[in-house]
């Protein structure tokens, strides 16, 4: 079983506007493993 | 799990300006390259599928074998779709006689304004933009302030795909954030999926601007089971109807008309159905459903259950807060079915938007076209039966916009979705949108040398 923390992103989300946001660079789920139905692991980026 | 900012109408405004400057280069850009840019759009959400997935998953609450083998890869299938679209899209071009033609080209109709809702973020946005890119317009899109993060983690994704400008994400509420859209003076055009409430706002705007909208609504969709089906797939379409994604959908077939010959054989068989599935935590590969998108939400559908019970409907199963392990916070609604219900109670009138279903007798099929009509909404329905007259007799005199035969939900890229009557104005899923993100030149050519003779 995945196991999900409280804290999914240190930073904000934010506007993406002309191109630009400055604060959206290191969203990423720190979760780790989603089990597929097709047996297989897909493993997810931690931070 | 996170928050995002609260679009300001400046924001808004930054972001309209930013897509007008951007709209001129844009739209000159060849079929080929636009084409090239949404397949590499598919290409990256396809090579990032398992992330967007588990935060889509874990932003709206819908289990993760759905995110992982619907909402994502169907999102990639659209950009494929319609940069097939475009390759093979040619104008028109007419004799209208010896010395006259007539050409139409397809020119793409500016900044347009997108608002999408919490059901399916993910998969609105790819149905939205796609479209939009593939015609040459630039866009600012607003997701719904409940289920922002897949959009701007998507736009994170493929931001150095597109020029600066052409595609603003702006966050924040319907009421303010999305109303500074709505009310912005330089959109050329408003693209809505959510509540026929709203949708009347959407509407409303559009028209004080005199710009188009297209609207894809609400509905109380028509699931009807001749005594002839496919009885094991029946079962099964009628949980898909009902249950995919907790019955959030849009099109859900939640008045599920049933003949009185296999009446009581029906409602057994699917409170069975309903009380084999697994309602878990989302993220779990064996989960088939997940939470609600909030408490709010869980307790509008609760309500509605007492309703229905008020009414006289006879609760078969469900009816309750489903108990998660791990999970106890959280909004998860029991597959919910409710009987003895007629066609004029509230629970059969108005939109649950969770994963309860009423069902009702029918003698006929007179008699069932009759009740699956008397409907505000128009937006999707099902028959189903091994006679393939009846199937088409009765496809037909359904006044909605998808009619699925022996099958239900499903929404592949080609096949246009849309609705009648208050469900909506438009067809997406398809080339038909194309029309509605374009505007049609018309260049009318005079070939003859003598002046007219009027003057």
């Amino acid at each position: 079983m995945a196991s999900v923390p409280k804290k999914i992103w240190q930073d904000s989300y934010q506007l993406y506007i002309d191109g630009k946001c400055a604060t959206l660079r290191t969203a990423r789920p720190s979760t780790c493993t989603i089990r597929r139905t097709a047996n297989s692991c897909a493993k997810l980026p931690r931070r | 799990m996170q928050s995002c900012r609260a679009g300001s109408k400046q924001d808004v405004d930054d972001a309209v300006k930013a897509a007008w400057k951007a709209f001129p280069a844009w739209k000159k850009t060849s079929i080929t390259e636009r084409a090239t840019i949404l397949l590499k759009i598919a290409d990256i959400i396809d090579a990032n599928k398992e992330h967007l997935a588990m935060i889509e998953t874990l932003d709206n609450g819908k289990p993760i074998r759905e995110t992982m083998n619907i909402d994502i890869p169907m999102g990639s299938d659209h950009f494929r779709y319609f940069a097939g679209v475009i390759r093979s899209e040619e104008g028109s071009a007419s004799v209208i006689n010896e010395n006259t033609l007539s050409l139409i080209l397809n020119e793409p109709i500016g900044v347009v304004g997108q608002i999408v809702p919490w059901n399916f973020p993910y998969l609105m946005a790819a149905w939205k933009l796609a479209p939009a890119l593939a015609t040459g317009n630039c866009i600012v899109f607003k997701p719904s302030s409940t289920t922002s993060l897949s959009v701007l983690e998507l736009m994170k994704l493929i931001e150095k795909e597109l020029p600066a400008g052409v595609l603003n994400i702006v966050t924040g509420s319907g009421g303010k954030t999305g109303q500074y859209l709505l009310d912005h003076p330089d959109i050329s055009k408003l693209a809505f999926t959510g509540s026929t409430e709203v949708g009347y706002s959407v509407a409303k705007a559009a028209a004080d601007k005199l710009i188009p909208a297209t609207l894809e609504l609400g509905g109380k969709s028509a699931n009807i089971y001749f005594e002839d089906c496919n009885f094991d797939k029946a079962i099964d379409g009628a949980c898909l109807g009902i249950l995919f994604n907790q019955g959030q959908v849009c099109c859900a077939g939640s008045r599920i008309f049933v003949q009185d010959t296999i009446y009581d054989k029906f409602v057994a068989a699917l409170k069975a159905k309903f009380e084999s599935v697994k309602v878990g935590l989302p993220w779990e590969a064996d989960t088939q459903m997940g939470s609600q998108i909030d408490n709010r939400q869980l307790e509008k559908i609760l309500n509605y259950v007492e309703i229905g019970k008020a009414e006289g409907a006879q609760v078969i199963t469900g009816g309750a807060k489903a108990k998660v392990e791990g999970g106890e916070n959280g909004a998860f609604m029991q597959p919910t079915l409710l009987a003895d219900v007629n066609n004029s109670m509230r629970v059969a009138c108005e939109e649950i938007f969770g994963p309860v279903a009423v069902v009702i007798k029918f003698h006929d099929e007179e008699e069932v076209i009759k009740q699956a009509n008397d409907s505000e909404y128009g937006l999707g329905g099902a028959v189903w039966t091994q006679d393939i007259n009846r199937a088409l007799r009765v496809a037909r005199a359904i006044e909605t916009g998808r009619m699925w035969l022996n099958c239900y939900n499903q929404l592949p890229a080609g096949a246009p979705f849309g609705g009648y009557k208050k469900s909506g104005i438009g067809r997406e899923t398809h080339k038909l949108i194309m029309n509605a993100y374009t505007q049609k030149k018309n260049i009318f050519i005079d070939l003859s040398e003598a002046p007219s003779g009027l003057y």
